[in-house]
């Protein structure tokens, strides 16, 4: 139920983000350029105390791991003339670049689920994008392009894939 | 007394029919799980929420040459640790399953993990299974008696089987 609601949500969200430019982003670049200001979407950015390429080697690990996944949710509430049962499917694709100064995790997502107003990017809607540098030898900053309602569990498994404490795969269902 | 044994007797039988019946309509069966034990299994599930439960399964696969998968079973993660034998020297497809669901609403959702796993003739395993307020880790481990810290088997697709 709450994953159907954050998904609608998120989906609700990118739409806002994008009416100012009349579009949808079709680049992970358009993406960032986009997420600063708008209503439902956000920009974070932290410090870890993790050298740049093991901030890296963790978004190239988990990043296909835990993300490379379809997922279904299926709830069960009462209606008027019985139990209405909803099932909502989600595709998730990550992508990972790395090259000398910068690590970039870019999660998209599609759903067969929603009312498509705007074009769609191959892979699906851009919904997260973590950019990592470093900053000296021991320390890596990192920005984060990510909804400000809705995939919270998402967020928290990027971050710790960043600080290095937590390095779990999200429950995408959740 | 012989007509309540009789009562009795087919009472259990159709029970035991209709459990038979069940679990071929599911097609999920328990892992035979006779072979020598050289897996361990410590699991923690916590769904972090009083509203919501969480369990742990794993679905075991054979592989076959031309990765191919067969399925062989589920060992339901109950308490803390569970010891698991799957054939040595030989590719199995091992996946773990995260159901939780919610006492609200009536919503039920799960997610999988897979990875390849061959498990060498003469080594243990160590597997961690951990599914913390909404996520989860598998880690492998296998033993080795030259190395105490063992040696960390990678998660792999199926895909990779291909590879091999």
């Amino acid at each position: 139920m709450k994953k159907t609601f954050a998904c609608w949500t998120v989906s609700a969200g990118l739409a806002a983000v994008m009416t100012g430019c009349g579009t949808m982003p079709q680049t992970a670049d358009e993406f960032r350029k986009a997420v600063p200001g708008a209503m439902t979407a956000k920009v974070e950015t932290f410090e870890v105390d993790r050298p740049f390429s093991d901030v890296a080697a963790t978004f190239k690990e988990k990043g296909p791991e835990c993300l490379n996944k379809t997922v279904t949710t299926t709830s069960t509430t009462p209606g008027q003339y019985g139990p209405v049962v909803s099932t909502y499917t989600v595709t998730y694709k990550p992508t990972v670049r790395v090259t000398g100064g910068k690590a970039e995790l870019h999660v998209q997502q599609h759903s067969d689920n929603t009312v498509k107003v705007y074009q769609e990017p191959e892979g699906g809607y851009f919904l997260l994008v973590a950019d990592a540098y470093p900053v000296n030898e021991n320390r890596t900053r990192i920005d984060l392009y990510c909804p400000s309602i809705g995939q919270k569990v998402l967020i928290k498994a990027v971050k710790g894939w960043g600080t290095g404490e937590n390095v779990g795969c999200p429950d995408l269902t959740q | 007394m012989n007509s309540s044994i009789s009562a009795v007797g087919r009472y259990f039988s159709a029970v035991l029919v209709a459990v038979i019946l069940l679990s071929g309509c599911s097609g999920m069966r328990p892992y035979p799980n006779t072979l020598e034990k050289n897996l361990v299994i410590q699991t923690e599930a916590d769904s972090g929420s009083i509203f919501s439960k969480v369990s742990a399964a794993v679905d075991i696969f054979s592989v076959t040459a031309d990765c191919q998968t067969e399925y062989l079973g589920t060992v339901d993660l109950k308490g803390p640790s569970v010891k698991v034998g799957i054939p040595p020297d030989q590719l199995s497809y091992m996946v773990f399953v995260f159901s939780n669901s919610s006492f609200l609403g009536s919503s039920q959702s799960t997610i999988s993990h897979e990875t390849l796993l061959e498990a060498r003739r003469g080594h243990n395993y160590d597997i961690s299974v951990n599914y913390i307020d909404d996520i989860y880790n598998v880690a492998i481990n296998e033993k080795d008696p030259r190395n105490p810290d063992g040696r960390k088997i990678a998660v792999r697709d199926i895909s990779a089987c291909k590879a091999l």
